[in-house]
């Protein structure tokens, strides 16, 4: 099924690389929410991932629910940034993104007095951005170089504990 | 060798489907020098196709999209975790192979068409039945002991362990007789914990995984390189698949003839006589129909298929399908019933989380059944057993709360987490069943089958007490935030069909004889799971290889002698 040394990602880093089902406000914001969600440290973050390349191209092929709940929940972060700091998320300073990621990013931050805690809405539309955007940055190259990847298959012999009996939570 | 159009000949033996028990079968008729026709309903496989090495960044949807050609064609396939974007080639194409359910009965049906069917992507795990399941209706009453006992099939296990190369570790456990052990897979720290406090406790065994998967060179075959993704080949050969041992011996011989891409539809009876005189198949490329002639006819195509090929062949006589004199023919359909089970943290051990390139072990713990095998461990409520596969280790935390730099730390920590799923014996019940969906064909214009089965009272009490009995034992072994599950998963889930064309000495009470050949039809066998009595708990295919190379020396054995 597979010729040797196809690989699809070089089809991602072409540099005349266009959306072909995010528009380019969508494909901005994604851009900039990813690599706030996963941004560069000591290793490159979600923007050099090229994560947004790639979820275009999924969802270009996902189901209709999937890829109406996917724009619903990037369209919250414009709206939300815009009703809270008068611009799009895209061009949000970087103090702004993390007060506004630190909002919506936990479960339960927003309980209302005296009612049972409600599920916070925003909450819910990070979460399913970040479980789209986490899945698409560890499966590229840098996020398996992130998990130990050395460009080689995994090999060798499966050492197993080897401590002395008796003594494995020595670890 | 003038090659001969295999359709002109007469075959000493034509074996349907070239996985496990067909593989065995085709080597060891014709190592034994008779002429063999091996009939596969899939397309040829090649190690070039091999994908084990492939980094997910190259597939084009890296197995996520939802709706990528391999979901969209294999709905009910992708339910199993080894039909992945990789290899779902490998899988029947559910749009053209369509079989029915009652709707309140979904069932999974999980099957591959391809030299080797599912031995390329089984999960290897190898385990001898005992006596405690062989005569499991003389221990509580119900179904029907097997005609044979351990003692008869124990030199079968010991040819096809040799052969195979099983890894694992001898116990001395009367419910999980040991066998010929290459060395065993080693064990993580919280497994080895998790051993010694059962042990300690509940006197329960927790051994480590016995696998088809070579732990150091055996039989010219070179030994794991641990990089853990067997579904989708091995390039070293190192996990056990027929194409490259069984079939390749049966060739080597020069005495088989593997047709691929041939969909048998049934087996052709000589009125005459009352015996097998062939099969007719479907070529898959052309869609012609044609018929290969044979002495024997060793239906291996896995549980159901061969049911259904059965079923399909009616003639004279045999009015209900071939075989069905005792009306049986596609009851006590079983499939390990699974679901039950349980996943914790172990918060005491800090390994850090096995890196990509480090050594994977596409193996885990098992813990051997313990209840109903004695006095002692006997059930109120509930009969047979369960058996437990999990493992216990640290992975990447990709679940971890938060964003940013913490969340990529954290992630990069991991957790040390333990898990484990039961596999259930499935009782036999002749109200799960298979028939002919008189409405359904297949695209190659064959009957298709209609699967109804559900999983019983029993099954469900046995799960409540499994996850009980997980709980118990993590808790004893220090484990945290411990998340138990009892609900019964769709049958099918477990991919160990099993029964249909039962084995038995009664031809009122069975299909076949304890060689597999049908009471009615002396030169027919149903050389798979099909001849299954009870399930037991343990994983089936070795005990499927072994029942096969029994029947197959017998058959050999009256071969000679013109018996046949």
């Amino acid at each position: 099924m597979f010729p040797a040394g196809d690989n699809a990602f070089v089809e991602l880093e072409k540099s005349d690389w266009t959306p072909v089902f995010l528009n380019p406000q969508q494909n901005e914001t994604l851009i900039v929410l990813s690599d706030a969600i996963i941004p560069a440290t000591d290793t490159p973050g979600a923007k050099a991932a090229l994560v947004n390349r790639f979820l275009d191209l999924v969802l270009s092929v996902e189901s209709a629910t999937n890829q109406q709940e996917f724009i619903e929940s990037l369209t919250w972060f414009d709206t939300g940034a815009t009703e809270r700091y008068k611009t799009t998320f895209a061009k949000l300073t970087n103090e702004e993104k993390e007060d506004f990621l630190n909002l919506v990013a936990w479960p339960h931050t927003h309980p209302r007095w005296g009612t049972t805690e409600t599920m916070f809405a925003g909450h819910e539309h990070f979460s399913r951005m970040k479980r789209w955007i986490v899945s698409a940055y560890y499966s590229s190259p840098i996020g398996l170089k992130e998990q130990g990847w050395d460009g080689w298959a995994a090999r060798g012999t499966f050492s197993g504990c080897e401590h002395q009996p008796g003594e494995h939570k020595a670890s | 060798m003038m090659f001969q159009d295999p359709l002109t000949r007469n075959y000493d033996a034509i074996v349907v489907g070239s996985g496990a028990t067909g593989g065995w079968a085709a080597k060891r008729l014709a190592e034994a020098g008779l002429e063999v026709a091996l009939l596969e309903a899939g397309r040829d496989v090649s190690p070039r196709e091999f994908t084990e090495h492939k980094p997910v960044f190259e597939l084009k949807y890296r197995n996520i999209a939802g709706s990528g050609d391999w979901r969209k064609t294999r709905p009910v396939q992708t339910q199993c975790y080894a039909c992945t974007e990789y290899n779902y080639d490998w899988f029947v194409n559910d749009l053209e192979n369509p079989y029915s359910t009652p709707p309140d009965k979904p069932f999974s049906w999980q099957r591959m068409r391809i030299v080797g069917g599912r031995t390329l992507c089984w999960g290897r795990q190898s385990y001898r039945l005992s006596d405690l399941d062989f005569k499991a209706a003389s221990h509580d009453g119900y179904g029907q002991d097997w005609p044979i006992s351990y003692k008869d099939l124990a030199p079968f296990y010991d040819i096809v362990e040799e052969y195979v190369g099983i890894s694992g570790a001898a116990e001395g456990n009367d419910a999980l007789p040991d066998g010929h052990f290459l060395p065993p897979m080693k064990m993580t720290c919280g497994e080895l914990h998790f051993r010694e406090t059962v042990a300690k406790n509940f006197g329960r065994t927790v051994t480590i995984g016995r696998t088809a998967i070579l732990t150091e060179a055996h039989n010219g075959r070179s030994a794991c390189h641990y990089c853990g993704t067997c579904e989708r080949g091995c390039i070293s050969y190192s996990y056990f698949s027929s194409p490259f041992t069984t079939v390749k011996d049966a060739l080597k011989t020069g005495k088989c003839t593997l047709l691929t891409n041939a969909i048998v539809a049934n087996v052709e009876i000589d009125p005459a006589t009352n015996l097998a005189s062939g099969v007719t198949f479907v070529d898959g490329k052309t869609r012609q129909t044609k018929t290969i002639r044979g002495k024997t006819v060793i239906l291996c195509a896995q549980a159901l298929e061969s049911t259904r090929i059965l079923l399909n062949s009616k003639s004279g006589s045999h009015t209900t399908g071939l075989g069905n004199s005792s009306g049986l023919l596609g009851r006590g359909l079983m499939d390990h019933s699974t679901g039950a089970g349980a996943a914790a943290e172990f918060p005491q051990f800090k390994d850090a989380p096995e890196a990509y390139s480090s050594p994977h072990r596409a193996n885990g713990i098992y813990i051997i059944r313990y209840r109903n095998t004695s006095k002692g461990t006997k059930q109120p409520n509930f009969i047979r057993g369960y058996g437990f596969q999990g493992s216990a280790g640290s992975t990447f935390n990709f679940e971890a709360e938060g964003f940013g730099a913490a969340y990529k730390q954290s992630v990069k920590t991991g957790s040390y987490r333990i898990s484990f799923g039961a596999f259930g014996e499935s009782l036999a019940r002749d109200e799960n069943f298979v028939s002919i969906d008189p409405n359904l064909k297949d695209a190659w214009g064959i009957p298709a089958l209609h699967i109804s089965m559900t999983h019983g009272e029993n099954e469900r009490l046995l799960h409540e007490d499994a996850a009980a009995t997980a709980a118990e034992m993590l808790e004893v072994a220090g484990a945290k935030n411990i998340e138990i599950r009892s609900a019964v998963a769709e049958p099918g889930m477990a991919i160990h069909e099993l029964g249909t064309a039962r084995m038995g000495s009664d031809p009122k009470t069975s299909v076949t004889d304890s060689y597999c050949q049908l009471h009615d039809v002396n030169n027919v066998f149903a050389m798979d799971g099909a001849c299954f009595v009870s399930s037991g708990c343990q994983n089936p295919t070795l005990t499927m290889m072994a029942i096969t190379v029994r029947a197959c020396d017998r058959l050999i054995d009256r071969f000679k002698k013109h018996e046949i």
